[in-house]
């Protein structure tokens, strides 16, 4: 753990220990702490996520993203503290660590079904550019329950999307996926962050995503150790904040 | 090596599900044997019987015959013959016995009128039997000389008819408590991404839903398949439909909330294994209340189920109005409206457990 201080020893233009000072339609965290039962998952956190921006939340495995995330998607409420989402109809999409999606649906049911919660769905259009894009099509119409671990990452990564949601909240979303599929996602997800949306993508593997990235928070221990811009080596950035 | 390196994972296995082990290895089978104690005897001794008082009986001679009962019935009494017919209809009683006022006549000839259901078919015999006692304890018991006639009500039914509703209330019981957990167990990974779009109640309602409008295919196959083999059995009835529609979503709201407070554990699903059969032991199925002892007749009347059973069976099989059953209708209403407070309950738990 480290303490307040560290976040702005390391070059923090924002984040601080009191609530962000984001603007009208951020997404923040604000003095969070998780615990559960005698783990504390995040203690006392305060993050913001703004719009437009392309957010990688890094660190080791078991330093508490996968926790932030999922107080962010509302799947879990702060043991103390607040969420705050400044626009109350921005909606948020969430790829999952291990993926989630009815095993007997197809890629292309799975797609449907979940675009059909939404109020104001996007059109059509916009599943055939996610099953393009993401390279599902050839699995499109296939159980998935009979996917490989790829394609699995790829329908949750497209049902985080399906909604075209304000704040894209990825889990390790390039895990099994091959290379080619890796590098025309990481393109989409560039360009889907242009209109004003959120990118926030949670990882061990900064490497992946060091081209993207416009703004780096670094977790370790339920504990920001870093919240900022990326240094252009940002591999060599996130091991020296590890140290 | 290969038996022992597997034998030791088993083992490691068995100490990470301790809850799945105790339930599957200690609370099932103990429950089973447990089970038993309520199955005392085959001989009727605890049935229910009502006693009607005819034209001219004083009390005692009410009280004798009831003295004479006792060895094979529990008597309850009733005002007029009417009234132990709907008792018989409701099978709050199994047999109606109309006692005259003579059987303390010493020089006289009583004739004690004993009433059945033609309905309960499995009762038949046992009722058979239950005549030839009662006359030879009634006339031991009083100067008079007593004779028995049997009287039975109801249209002639067939064991097989008898044992349409039986079924059909047996595959509601698993559907809605063993397979509605599974099916719902099934998709858990996937409840953390629907509670990203929609809320668990709501998941958990859209089942509910489904599935009870899906009882409509079996029953239709039923009420088929019981005209094809040309069975004298009512299985569409407003009265039917709603109290398997009133059971399903009681006992899927006990099953979910199991299933919900046990955080979608396989246990869960051995549980509601272990409550299915209880409700097959203890609802009176095919035998009446109280046939195999006091203790099974007592925790039957208890049970919801049993209503169900026997508000079932009377729709599909009696030639009674739906309004002789409107206080257990209303039983099964607030039990199905606190099963779903407990089911909401464990989903609360379920979701501050995150």
């Amino acid at each position: 753990m480290t303490d307040a201080d560290s976040t702005h020893d390391a070059g923090s233009d924002s984040a601080s220990r009191d609530a962000p000072d984001g603007d009208d339609s951020s997404l923040a965290l604000v003095d969070v702490t998780k615990r559960y039962g005698e783990t504390t998952a995040l203690e006392d956190l305060s993050l913001e996520f703004r719009p437009g921006t392309f957010h990688g939340l890094i660190g080791p495995n078991g330093s508490g993203k996968t926790t932030l995330f999922a107080l962010l998607a509302g799947l879990t409420q702060p043991t103390s503290g607040r969420i705050e989402r400044a626009d109350a109809t921005a909606d948020v999409g969430y790829s999952f660590q291990e993926p989630r999606f009815y095993p007997s649906l197809t890629v292309r049911e799975n797609l449907e079904i979940f675009r059909g919660f939404v109020d104001d769905p996007p059109p059509d259009a916009w599943t055939e550019t996610l099953l393009e894009e993401l390279r599902l099509e050839p699995a499109a119409d296939r159980r998935a329950d009979e996917l490989s671990g790829g394609f699995r990452k790829k329908l949750d990564l497209g049902l985080a999307l399906i909604k075209r949601p304000q704040y894209l909240l990825l889990d390790e979303p390039l895990a099994d996926v091959d290379d080619y599929s890796r590098r025309r996602i990481t393109s989409f997800l560039d360009s889907y962050r242009e209109a004003d949306r959120t990118v926030v993508v949670s990882t061990h593997n900064v490497a992946a995503f060091a081209d993207q990235l416009d703004r780096l928070s670094v977790v370790v221990d339920g504990d920001l150790r870093y919240d900022g811009p990326p240094a252009e080596d940002v591999v060599s950035q996130y091991r020296t904040l590890l140290e | 090596m290969d038996l022992l390196a597997l034998l030791r994972k088993e083992s490691i296995t068995v100490r990470r599900n301790l809850g799945l082990i105790l339930v599957l290895l200690v609370l099932l089978p103990g429950g089973l044997v447990a089970g038993t104690a309520v199955f005392e005897q085959t001989i009727p001794r605890d049935v229910p019987v009502g006693v009607v008082a005819e034209e001219g009986t004083t009390e005692d001679d009410i009280a004798i015959a009831e003295a004479g009962m006792v060895a094979f019935a529990t008597p309850v009494e009733y005002e007029s013959a009417a009234d132990a017919r709907e008792g018989l209809q409701r099978e709050e009683v199994y047999l109606a016995v109309h006692v005259p006022g003579d059987v303390l006549n010493e020089s006289g000839e009583a004739n004690v009128t004993i009433v059945s259901d033609r309905a309960f078919v499995p009762f038949e015999e046992p009722v058979n039997e239950s005549v030839g006692v009662a006359e030879s304890e009634i006339d031991g018991l009083v100067p008079a000389d007593v004779t028995v006639d049997h009287e039975q009500v109801g249209a002639e039914r067939s064991l097989s008819e008898f044992l349409v509703p039986t079924g059909l209330f047996a595959f509601v019981t698993l559907y809605a408590l063993v397979f509605l957990p599974y099916q719902v167990r099934s998709e858990r990974l996937v409840l953390d991404r629907l509670q990203t779009e929609s809320r668990l109640d709501t998941v958990v309602a859209s089942k509910l839903l489904f599935y009870g409008a899906a009882l409509a295919i079996p029953a239709a196959v039923v009420a088929a398949m019981a005209y094809w083999f040309g069975y004298d059995v009512t299985v569409l009835s407003p009265l039917s439909v709603a109290v398997f529609g009133l059971t399903f979503v009681y006992l899927a709201a006990v099953g979910l909330a199991v299933l919900f407070a046990l955080g979608l554990r396989q246990t869960a699903l051995f549980v509601n294994l272990g409550l299915a059969l209880a409700v097959f032991g203890l609802s009176s199925l095919v035998y009446p209340t109280g046939f195999f002892s006091s203790a099974q007749g007592t925790i039957s009347r208890a049970l919801p189920t049993y209503y169900s059973v026997v508000t079932t069976r009377s729709a599909m099989l009696r030639d009674a109005p739906a309004s002789l059953y409107a206080d257990y209708l209303w039983w099964l209403v607030a039990t199905t409206l606190a099963s779903l407070v407990v089911l909401k309950l464990a989903l609360a738990v379920y979701e501050r457990r995150r």
